[in-house]
């Protein structure tokens, strides 16, 4: 099997203050597979996940800098056409939008992707979606996002996932503001999302939540946009044990 | 220029066409608490006057839906919307609400009038208004607090979104107090829809203009359709589907 992502020499800046975020960066996600991102803060996940599906706020600085989703440069593809195509990026601190319903939202998400879809079928896979996820029914009743406590906008987003069902999910910090129960609850439907045949790409400070994912097959540290080592599940104890001054020496 | 009036000793619920001219009068010791809603959508009247006079213990919401048929006509006349809200008696309190879309190149101007005349009167206006192509507004909020009408509470809030570069939205809120102990503010802002949320939505997989909808209809829920109780917004959906 292939490569789903390929990020190929990539140098990214911000274009707010010209800040060079990442340099030259080169990592490969083969398809089907978990990858685990991560680096102390401040070192450029967020960017890089952001300019993957292409927020207006970064910019490629290097002509020669790609990103490939199947082999093919998605970088001058609009925002939406980059999701059709099946990416999802979940957001570190997912957007409010005032007077929009979850369950609208949702509906017009899932008919955007799934044209020849029914109504039942729609309905059938958000019960079935917020049940995973113990949501009330009502959940769906809130504005999006909107006065919604960290945790229930992570699972808001998951719930998009569930139903939107990308063929790669970039997860950016889905852990931080879980309680214990939602951590579980919450991996428990990335697991099911990738049984399904996505890809996943966590990008996560903590262990905790790679205890609870099945088959994480590469771990990337990032460390001041540039990738400074390239491992195993047993990359994140050591980690763990001894933190990110260890990489570097 | 006749004017309509309307004497509401009891509940109403109401959803007018239009009216150019109209005095609304709550009348006292009804204890009524009325909702009503005109929609202004004839284009050819240059001018609206509301007159609110609300008595003792009355409580009245009023919601005001601008909606001309302007678009892609080339518009002479300036149009200017009133409305007065006339707090009479102790207690009573009055909301207006007012929702507009303006398209092509028509200038509107919009007079809101607070007058707490009477102790522990409360009035309140929220605006949120749609700017399409070249048109222009002029919103300006009165809160006049009267000497004596301690403890009275009001505010003007008003929102203006431009959605085209050549729009022009003006506001300007002015506080007259004149009594103590009492709670006045006023709110506007003009701006864009918003960046971020227009990125959340395409990360999503929505098209610009799908987009541009949702949010609009996100705005107008949050400022004004919320509000209403179900029953109005009921008659409401009747009327803009008829
Ligand atoms: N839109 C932006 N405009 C300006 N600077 C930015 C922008 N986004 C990120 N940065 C800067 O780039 C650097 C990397 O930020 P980023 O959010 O990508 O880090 P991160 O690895 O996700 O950190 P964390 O683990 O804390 O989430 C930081 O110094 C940050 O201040
Ligand atoms: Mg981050």
């Amino acid at each position: 099997m292939g490569y789903i992502l390929e990020i190929k020499n990539l140098s990214v800046e911000a274009n707010e203050n010209h800040l060079k975020i990442i340099h030259n960066l080169s990592i490969k996600f083969p398809e089907e597979s978990v990858s685990v991102i991560m680096g102390p803060n401040g070192s450029g996940k967020s960017s890089l996940c952001q300019t993957i599906i292409g927020n207006p706020e970064y910019s490629i600085t290097d002509d020669l800098g790609d990103i490939l989703f199947f082999n093919e440069s998605i970088k001058s593809l609009k925002v939406n056409e980059r999701a059709l195509k099946g990416i999802f990026v979940s957001f570190q601190n997912p957007v409010e939008v005032a007077g929009v319903s979850i369950a609208s939202f949702l509906r017009q998400s899932y008919f955007n992707k799934f044209k020849d879809k029914k109504f039942n079928d729609f309905k059938e896979e958000l019960l079935k979606s917020l049940e995973l996820l113990k949501l009330d029914n009502d959940f769906i009743t809130k504005s999006l996002n909107e006065n919604l406590s960290g945790g229930e906008k992570k699972k808001s987003e998951i719930l998009q996932l569930l139903l939107l069902k990308p063929k790669l999910a970039i997860l950016d910090e889905i852990d931080s503001g879980l309680d214990i129960d939602a951590l579980r609850i919450v991996s428990n439907a990335i697991n099911t999302v990738k049984n399904q045949g996505t890809t996943i790409i966590l990008v996560t400070h903590y262990k905790r939540l790679t205890e609870y994912i099945d088959d994480i097959q590469n771990v990337f540290v990032i460390m001041d946009g540039e990738l400074k080592k390239t491992g195993d599940k047993k990359l994140i104890e050591e980690l763990e044990k001894n933190g990110y001054k260890a990489i570097n020496s | 220029m006749g004017i309509k009036r309307l004497i509401l000793d009891r509940n109403n619920l109401k959803v007018f066409k239009f009216e150019e001219n109209i005095d609304i009068s709550l009348k006292d010791n009804s204890n009524c608490s009325s909702e009503l809603m005109f929609i202004l959508s004839n284009e050819n009247i240059k001018e609206t006057n509301i007159h609110i006079k609300l008595e003792h213990e009355t409580n009245l919401r009023l919601f005001v839906l601008v909606t001309y048929n302007t678009k892609g006509r080339s518009i002479k006349d300036k149009k200017n919307i009133n409305i007065t809200l006339n707090l009479l008696h102790e207690n009573a309190r009055g909301e207006v609400f007012l929702a507009g879309k303006y398209h092509s190149n028509s200038d509107t101007d919009i007079n809101i009038v607070i007058n707490n005349r009477k102790k522990n009167t409360k009035g309140y206006y929220r605006g949120i208004n749609f700017l399409y192509d070249s048109s222009h507004i002029f919103t300006k909020g009165l809160i006049n607090i009267f000497q004596f009408a301690n403890k009275s509470d009001s505010y003007f809030k008003d929102n203006n979104v431009l959605l085209s570069p050549k729009t022009i939205a003006k506001t300007s809120p002015i506080l007259e107090i004149k009594a103590d102990d009492v709670k006045a503010s006023h709110g506007a802002t003009i701006g864009m829809l918003d960046e971020s949320q227009i990125f959340y939505l395409e990360s999503r997989g929505f098209e610009r203009k799908d987009i541009n909808d949702i949010l609009i209809d996100g705005l107008l829920k949050k400022n004004f359709t919320e509000y209403m109780s179900d029953e109005l917004y009921n008659l409401f959906k009747d009327n803009i589907s008829n």
